[in-house]
């Protein structure tokens, strides 16, 4: 700081490690073979975070980003016209967005490793969920339908997108 | 929104004495609709006529063996109604699965119906119900009421007042949302009427529409496996981002189905 100092001056500067945030999450879904509607029955969060210092603060994190994940699984999709490069998903009457029900039930367990890189012993959890929903989601409904032999999909997983694998995988 | 001057009606004749002088006008009920259609400038009305809180257009009614609706009764009042939950169960659950709470709050059933939606849920209940539509010249029966994507048989300036559905001994409606609007990508009513079963179908093709095929089966059989040879066409169907024309055909049959169970349980 000089002789005018602003807010925005440089006071100090040091180096802060990488911390990793790590997990494990595991999903069951079923799929309804009649509208290729993904139902999330039941959705488990364990996630090492390091030390956790306020557990709401948490739990909301891993709620947000499991759903955001979710979203992305089955319905997130920016849509352009190959012609005219028109945006098509203009607004949320047609960019779907998950809304709260999506996902009913998390169930979410705290395996809390400190870290050994800062004082806090923490490691962040704002990336934890969707990193890890998008996966275990997407995984889960791929599971569902590998015994019709079906053994790729690409993400949306809409219900009208699995429908048409499904038919597909039954007039081979 | 481009400019344009408000009024409030204090009646009805007011309301349509305006509107027929000045062609540019636009009438406002809910406006779920209109609304939104402002903001994005897709329309340019010189004036907002506000029908909305008109008495004449007010009221929940059975009367006759018929439920009577005022044309500006909101999807919340048909939703939580005692009366339209004893008289007509079906349609007070196709008005709770309208939009959401803010637009069933102010959506009303004269402005669903008069709009005609390709995808909105009202018109199926009409049609399968065969409902009148009773307007400030005419009365209108739903066959001729109708008559394609965002067109019925409303003439300039003709407003509707209220809706006559003849209570049916039995019904249900089934309804595939589009996921991101809560429209409808397939909804199915079907009515055992007097008549005979009626089945109509929204969200699925370019407006709604009556399956005879399906109408003829349930008539023999009423259960869903009445259904299981009978199939609509995918060339008639709309496609856009949201769904395949296959997609919906197979959407047609499977709310059809249960739509059917609906009914029978």
């Amino acid at each position: 700081a000089g002789r005018n100092p602003h807010p925005l001056d440089l006071v100090a500067e040091g180096t802060v490690g990488s911390t990793f945030p790590n997990g494990c999450h595991i999903a069951e879904v079923e799929v309804d073979p009649e509208t290729g509607v993904t139902e999330i029955v039941s959705y488990v969060a364990v996630d090492d975070c390091g030390n956790v210092i306020n557990h709401s603060v948490v739990e909301g994190q891993i709620h947000g980003g499991v759903t955001q994940g979710a979203g992305q699984v089955f319905g997130e999709h920016a849509m352009y016209d190959p012609g005219s490069g028109q945006l098509l998903t203009g607004s949320f009457s047609d960019y779907f967005m998950p809304r709260a029900g999506f996902i009913r039930d998390i169930k979410m367990n705290e395996h809390a490793v400190p870290s050994k890189l800062n004082v806090l012993g923490a490691k962040g959890v704002g990336e934890s969920g969707c990193t890890a929903s998008l996966p275990t989601l997407a995984n889960a409904t791929l599971d569902a339908l590998r015994p019709l032999g079906i053994q790729h999909l690409d993400m949306p997983l809409t219900p009208g997108m699995l429908w048409h694998a499904m038919q597909a995988a039954k007039s081979k | 929104m481009f400019e344009f001057k408000y009024l409030q009606a204090k009646t009805l004749s007011e309301a349509a004495a305006f509107v027929a002088a000045n062609p540019d006008a636009k009438l406002l009920a809910g406006g779920m609709t209109l609304i939104p259609t402002l903001k994005q400038r897709l329309a340019q009305p010189s004036h907002l006529v506000d029908i909305g809180g008109l008495p004449e257009l007010r009221g929940i009614e059975v009367k006759d063996g018929r439920l009577v609706l005022g044309a500006s009764t909101r999807h919340q009042e048909v939703a939580a109604s005692p009366v339209v939950g004893q008289a007509l169960p079906a349609l007070a659950y196709l008005a709770g699965q309208i939009g959401d709470p803010q637009v069933r709050n102010r959506g009303t059933i004269g402005g669903s119906v008069a709009n005609n939606d390709p995808a909105a849920d009202y018109p199926a209940a009409v049609l399968a119900l065969g409902a009148t539509i009773v307007t400030t010249r005419r009365e209108i029966a739903a066959g001729d009421f109708f008559q394609g994507m965002f067109a019925t048989a409303l003439e300039e300036g003709e407003i509707i007042v209220r809706l006559s559905f003849p209570l049916p001994q039995r019904a249900a409606y089934a309804k595939f949302p589009q996921p991101a609007s809560g429209y409808a990508m397939t909804g199915v009513f079907i009515a055992e009427t007097k008549t005979g079963i009626r089945l109509a179908v929204t969200g699925a093709g370019p407006g709604v529409f009556r399956w005879s095929d399906a109408e003829s089966a349930l008539a023999k059989k009423l259960h869903p496996a009445a259904l299981d040879a009978l199939a609509v066409a995918a060339d008639d169907m709309n496609e856009d981002i949201h769904a395949t024309r296959e997609y919906r055909a197979n959407l047609v049959k499977v709310m059809a189905k249960r739509a059917v169970q609906k009914l029978l349980d």
